[in-house]
């Protein structure tokens, strides 16, 4: 089933919801650079930092918990509401894959290898994946290259590049920009990096599906977002509801709000 | 029965139960923490600072005066209309449990016991737990760690929190355990480091029904911005700020509830 007219929608705003409230601690941060927010401590508890490449889904600590749709029903993001104490853009996405292990100081091709895009949660060509890097521990002070090859929406191979800016913190997000020509991540095969960062570190590769997108204009202020404002996002079964986080200023804030979700 | 099509919805709305509000205005606490408004004189009416472990409902002193649905009935909250001079969040809580006398002076496990929940069942899935304050301590900042039942039923899980002794009227929010997503109740609690002066605290379960934006010049939110959220009979509605300014303004509006 799904909500196809205003009675249906109506029946599932009063049918009851899921309030999955959320609450991240703050993180440092540099203006202008993402971060994801799956290690911060909180509500979700910290997620745990991965090692081979693997699929995510709604029972990883580190996603927003909740539950399916039941009945063949489809769940929405019916309203959201969200603050911070310092002002940022709250960005949530469907994490797809992810790895880890990565090395700031491996001049190597090292090896990626993310399985398959799980079934029903993004285009099943990749067509609205968007691939990151994503640090679990600082690399290295010097800025370099990596070269990532992959396999495009179309179920070619591609080859890009990401820059590493010096000393890339805990928790930041570089995104990966497809080639000239491609528009999503199919998979992502392996890793080069120009020359050492100066310390190994550990960084991996996620790839996500973005849902929504929430400016906070104002610390502490915060706000609300109905459905209809939000285009009444579906969030897929098995769904793992990440948290990312792009700064103004040197933290995160505390992150607080709710998500609501409703089923039809 | 529930409100199932948008003709139903028109028929509620124009049904609607208008609940009064009015706060004078209130320093908002700290950063990263609620105000809880329960405490506040005003409208609704000022309760007392609890003592034993108590669960609470619509006849409790301090709650909004929400009446419950008639039979086969289901209550939403239709409409907020809200204002106060601080731009900010106002979360709407069901209240439901609730005790205070904890003090601020030990660091030894102190007993909660909080009152077993109703609403809308006895689970406590989606709940959420705060310290909340009710008397100063000396000034000062520690951590803690309360012993909890999750909704799933299991005991002995740990919640940690951030707390300030300062915190009169303050709501700190209990973390939960990794994978847990609510409290059935909680057993004890246990401050990391003790403070000079005694305080008076205590725990708080709630519900959050919904949460608003609100300003000087808020738009009221109809029944498709809120999402219509439930209220379960009986919930003991009351209001809390998540801090924006030093003070919050007279805080004035209704919220209406419709029934279908």
């Amino acid at each position: 089933m799904a909500i196809l007219n205003q009675n249906d929608l109506v029946e599932a705003m009063a049918g009851g919801r899921q309030g999955r409230p959320f609450r991240k601690d703050s993180i440092t941060t540099v203006a202008g650079i993402m971060y994801s927010l799956w290690k911060a401590t909180g509500r979700p508890q910290a997620g745990a930092t991965p090692t081979t490449a693997a699929v995510c889904d709604l029972a990883n600590a580190g996603g927003i918990l909740h539950t399916d749709a039941g009945g063949g029903n489809t769940l929405y993001l019916g309203r959201a509401s969200f603050s911070s104490t310092v002002a940022g853009t709250l960005v949530l996405y469907d994490r797809l894959i992810h790895m880890g292990g990565l090395d700031g100081t491996s001049v190597g091709t090292q090896t990626v290898s993310t399985p398959a895009l799980p079934s029903g949660r993004c285009d099943p060509n990749g067509l609205d994946v968007q691939c990151f890097l994503e640090w679990y521990t600082a690399t290295g002070a010097s800025a370099r290259t990596a070269t990532i090859n992959y396999t495009d929406q179309g179920g070619a191979s591609g080859t890009t590049t990401a820059s590493l800016h010096a000393s890339v913190a805990a928790s930041a997000l570089i995104e990966v920009v497809p080639a000239s020509g491609d528009s999503g991540f199919r998979d992502i095969d392996d890793l080069t990096l120009s020359a050492s960062t100066g310390t190994a570190g550990n960084f991996g590769v996620t790839l996500a599906r973005k849902l929504i997108e929430i400016p906070i204009g104002l610390a502490n202020v915060g706000g609300d977002r109905s459905g209809f404002e939000m285009n009444l996002p579906i969030i897929p079964a098995d769904a793992c509801l990440w948290l990312v986080w792009m700064p103004s200023t040197t933290s995160s804030g505390i992150v607080t709000g709710q998500l609501d979700l409703i089923e039809g | 029965m529930a409100i199932t099509t948008k003709d139903g919805l028109l028929t509620a709305m124009a049904d609607a139960r208008k609940l009064a509000v009015y706060k004078p205005s209130t320093t908002l606490g700290f950063t990263g923490a609620y105000r809880s408004w329960w405490r506040l004189a005003g409208i609704p009416t000022q309760p007392a600072i609890p003592s034993t472990a108590v669960a609470l409902d619509n006849t409790s002193l301090g709650a909004l005066p929400f009446t419950d649905p008639a039979g086969g009935q289901t209550a939403y909250i239709g409409k907020v209309n809200l204002t106060q001079a601080a731009n900010g969040i106002i979360s709407i809580f069901d209240r439901l449990s609730h005790m205070g006398g904890l003090v601020a002076n030990s660091t030894s496990p102190q007993t909660v016991n909080t009152a077993a929940i109703t609403r809308p069942n006895a689970n406590g899935e989606n709940t959420q737990a705060f310290v909340e304050g009710y008397t100063n301590a000396s000034a000062g900042s520690t951590t803690g760690t309360v012993s909890y039942t999750n909704s799933a039923g299991t005991n002995s899980r740990t919640g940690t929190f951030s707390f300030d002794f300062a915190g009169s009227a303050t709501m700190f929010e209990i973390i939960p355990q990794d994978g847990d997503t609510g409290f059935k109740s909680v057993e004890t609690l246990t401050f990391t480091g003790a403070n000079a002066s005694a305080g008076n605290f205590g725990v708080t379960i709630v519900r959050k029904v919904c949460d608003i934006y609100v300003g000087p010049d808020s738009d009221p939110q109809g029944p498709m911005d809120l999402c219509l959220p439930q209220v379960p009979a009986g919930a003991c509605l009351f209001l809390a700020s998540w801090r924006s300014a030093s003070t919050s303004g007279n805080l004035s509006g209704s919220i209406d509830i419709v029934y279908g």
